[in-house]
């Protein structure tokens, strides 16, 4: 329990450099043996819309909230290969239609979801996930990816495979993975269900 | 707020500024509240390599700003299929032996990368690393396990696995994995 009350007081006293650091006297705040920092200004999400990845939305958020980053919301759309041959078929939605429709479900997400002082940028790509999402980070200069995985392990990984997985190999910079039934270090108001982000 | 009569007959324009974004109810209304973190205690496993020193470079500047403690984990791999070709194997001696000098290991770098910078704690385990890794996690009530990785693809990838990986998918709270080359966020 001390260190608990320990732990608050530190969290208060530190906040304070944190916010000055964007000035050049940040070095006469912090000792000198600690001149680590934590920089996050841009986060990415990858968004699928699934409950999962909305929960690592929240990490985001919470994350972008504390250092006053920016989140770079990207949904992947893979090309429906086959159906694209089909250009004249009435009922068929080109892949850019589709993509046209999720970035609109992106935005009002975003608003959802998103703290109103946070930019946000959200971005629909075309191509395989993982490809995408480790390309628009770079290109984006992401901090930081948060990534929810569904965290399915033996036969249901080898077929359905993990494109957090993957992110997580090829990504240029560190990758939160959060899993969608965990202990969370993001509080919640109530007790949580997954119905609720929604 | 204006009305403005339009061209059309029986049509008007109403412009808002601002000030009437209250009237239609807009996004601020519905925008879910930001969640407070609680970040308590951060588990960084250690194999001495500069992989995973780089790990705890994440870990200190996390565990001061959010208050947490860091707990630095080893866990020692003993070989129980070296065969009986060189006599006996007294592996409890073994054990105990790899214990100690992993604790003295421990201790020193939390005393050099640490410092008094953040509350640490270390920790010895023995047995296979992944499981000891989560199984730990789970014990301790960690809020987060960061982990570095050597970032292997392709055949090095299969052949040398990734214990950052076999993590991410068993933990079960969420994992910071950080990599040796790479674009960082932690900086003076």
């Amino acid at each position: 329990m001390k260190m608990a009350g320990k732990g608050t007081e530190n969290k208060r006293r530190w906040i304070r450099p944190l916010a000055t650091q964007i000035g050049t006297s940040s070095t006469s705040l912090a000792p000198a043996a600690s001149r680590l920092w934590i920089q996050l200004k841009k986060l990415l999400v990858p968004i699928d819309f699934s409950d999962s990845s909305l929960k690592a939305l929240k990490y985001a958020v919470a994350f972008a909230g504390r250092f006053d980053a920016s989140i770079c919301l990207v949904h992947v759309v893979e090309p429906a290969s086959f159906l694209n041959d089909l250009r004249n078929g009435p009922l068929v939605i080109s892949d850019r239609e589709v993509a046209n429709r999720l970035h609109h479900k992106l935005i009002m997400l975003a608003r959802r979801e998103i703290d109103p002082l946070t930019p946000v940028h959200p971005l629909v790509c075309i191509g395989k996930p993982f490809n995408e999402i480790v390309r628009t980070a770079k290109a984006f200069k992401a901090d930081l990816i948060v990534i929810a995985t569904h965290g399915r392990t033996g036969l249901k990984r080898a077929f359905l495979g993990s494109t957090a997985e993957r992110v997580v190999q090829h990504a240029h910079c560190p990758v939160l993975v959060v899993r969608q039934q965990e202990d969370d270090f993001v509080q919640r108001d109530q007790p949580s269900t997954d119905k609720e982000l929604l | 707020m204006k009305i403005k009569p339009a061209t059309k007959r029986g049509q008007v324009i109403v412009e808002l500024n601002r000030k009437d974004e209250s009237i239609l109810g807009t996004s601020q209304n519905t925008y879910n509240k930001p969640t407070p973190f609680s970040l308590k205690d951060i588990l960084v496993p250690i194999d001495f390599s500069d992989c995973s020193k780089k790990a705890l470079r994440y870990a200190v500047p996390f565990a001061k700003q959010f208050g947490a403690t860091i707990t630095l984990l080893h866990v020692v791999h003993v070989n129980y299929s070296a065969g009986p070709e060189f006599g006996a194997i007294d592996f409890p001696l073994i054990e105990a032996d790899l214990r100690k000098s992993a604790e003295k290991q421990l201790a020193e770098l939390a005393a050099t990368e640490i410092q008094q910078q953040a509350p640490a704690q270390t920790l010895v385990r023995i047995g296979q690393e992944v499981a000891e890794i989560v199984d730990s996690a789970r014990k301790l009530k960690s809020d987060l396990i960061i982990i570095s990785t050597h970032g292997r693809t392709g055949l090095k990838h299969v052949f040398m696995g990734s214990v950052a990986e076999n993590v991410i998918r068993r933990a079960t709270c969420p994992v910071l994995v950080v990599r040796e080359q790479e674009h960082e966020f932690i900086g003076n």
